[in-house]
């Protein structure tokens, strides 16, 4: 017996680490065996663990709540700031879609058409009460817009330029009351006056009348512009709208055809407005090439 | 030892088990090892036997309880060398520092013998530095708790065991 050390037996100690390792080597070559042993212990340990949990969580929580409040409300202002970041990008996700879509439209229609345009978004309708139909945009003589300019969009014939600002323009609509277009019948090439009704939303319809009155248009006959002298008020070529129906005066013998429009005047946004090659402009020109300048 | 000493024992044993997982465990991963100090206690206040058979019985139960995340046996083989080397020790528990100390060492063994037996098993462990860094603090924790508590549990089991105490 050394000093500091009492005497002790080594039985016991052989003996409980023999039973431990025995645990421990069943328990490692059959993990199944000593689950009933477990399932006894959980079942009394289990419950008192549950009471256990109940008394300390809200210390826990009391210590991480004042640990981490300062970085929670960092949190909830950064999630807050993204949340709302995201949510004005998924409302606005429709609208750049259809202004990408109409600038792709544009692009092809100044192609397709060999014009050069000016991009111009419609800013404000005409109030009704003016009993006219006509739009502003948002381009103006600094874009290189002139009076009486041809103004198309991806879809067709929009209007002509009746009054140019610095910076907006007043554009009257195909559908008003007083507006004039020659036009021609892509199948026959007849040709005749198209003339605004007045409506703006989807009833909104144009009437042809013929020159030829005996020419009969068919229905779903194209109509397109017919061309003024240089290019102004309206360019030739462009389309205007379809054949709906076709009306038969008997007292004046006139044919009158209704056009459907391919524009829907009630919802423009993106415009194009026809000017001559090389104009100087304060924005990038859609080219006939699809290039930009 | 009197029947009555061994089941108070027990009891004392058993205890440091519930407060171990019922209260220690929901408080996070670096806690005191309860059972480990109440086996140090008895150990040093009646002897290697009843430091052995503590360990085995805190030991298995620690093991068996929920959540058994590790070999059956490992805390057992890990307290009853605990519990045989602090009975081994003639030391009377007065000084917080003092009794710290040996609580300190006594779980440095306790937890070194504890990885050893998962690296012998060939359960998968944590990389050295964090086994190392996660045994420094628990000895600490261990240490101060054993300096507040050993002293006060020693002389309890004393007054239930005083034969032993005598000898002392």
């Amino acid at each position: 017996m050394r000093r500091g050390t009492r005497p002790a037996p080594r039985g016991p100690l052989v003996l409980a680490l023999a039973l431990a390792l025995a645990l421990l080597t069943l328990d490692a070559f059959s993990p199944r065996a000593l689950d009933p042993a477990r399932t006894a212990v959980g079942a009394v340990l289990g419950p008192v663990q549950v009471v256990g949990h109940r008394v300390v969580s809200p210390i826990v929580s009391l210590g991480s709540a004042l640990r981490t409040n300062g970085s929670l409300r960092h949190d909830v202002a950064t999630l807050q700031a993204r949340n709302s970041a995201l949510e004005s990008q998924m409302r606005t996700t429709g609208l750049d879609r259809a202004r990408l879509a109409a600038y792709d439209g544009l692009t092809r229609a100044a192609r397709d058409t060999g014009y050069a345009l000016v991009p111009a978004h419609v800013i404000g309708y005409g109030p009704a009460a003016n009993f006219s139909r006509t739009v502003t945009v948002d381009a103006g003589r600094s874009a290189g817009l002139r009076p009486d300019a041809t103004v198309i969009s991806s879809e067709g014939l929009v209007g002509r330029v009746l009054s140019v600002g610095t910076s907006t323009s007043t554009v009257l609509l195909l559908c008003d009351a007083d507006s004039v277009v020659g036009a021609r019948l892509a199948s026959s090439m007849k040709v005749g006056f198209l003339r605004g009704r007045g409506d703006l939303g989807d009833r909104a319809r144009l009437a042809l009348s013929l020159v030829d009155t005996a020419a009969t248009p068919a229905r779903g006959d194209i109509v397109v512009s017919w061309g003024s002298e240089r290019g102004g008020p309206y360019v030739a070529g462009i389309p205007i709208g379809t054949v709906e129906s076709v009306r038969i005066s008997a007292r004046d013998t006139t044919k009158e055809a209704v056009i459907r429009p391919l524009v829907s005047f009630g919802s423009l946004d993106l415009v194009g407005v026809v000017v001559p090659k090389g104009t100087r402009s304060d924005r990038t020109l859609i080219s006939p090439s699809g290039a930009s300048r | 030892m009197t029947p009555r000493a061994a089941s108070l024992i027990a009891a004392l044993v058993a205890g440091a088990v519930i407060l171990q997982t019922a209260l220690l465990a929901p408080l996070g991963p670096y806690v005191p090892h309860l059972v480990m100090v109440a086996v140090v206690a008895v150990a040093l206040a009646v002897g290697p036997q009843a430091g052995v058979i503590a360990g085995l019985m805190g030991g298995l139960l620690i093991d068996l309880a929920p959540p058994g995340d590790h070999l059956v046996g490992r805390w057992a083989v890990a307290l009853i060398v605990v519990g045989y080397l602090c009975g081994r020790v003639r030391y009377k528990p007065g000084r917080r520092v003092g009794t710290a100390a040996l609580v300190a060492a006594a779980s440095f063994v306790g937890y070194s013998v504890f990885a050893l037996t998962g690296l012998v098993g060939g359960e998968r462990s944590a990389p050295l530095s964090a086994m190392v860094a996660a045994i420094a603090i628990s000895v600490v924790l261990n240490a101060v708790i054993g300096g507040v508590f050993v002293p006060s549990l020693t002389r309890l089991i004393g007054r239930w065991h005083p034969a032993e105490a005598l000898v002392r």
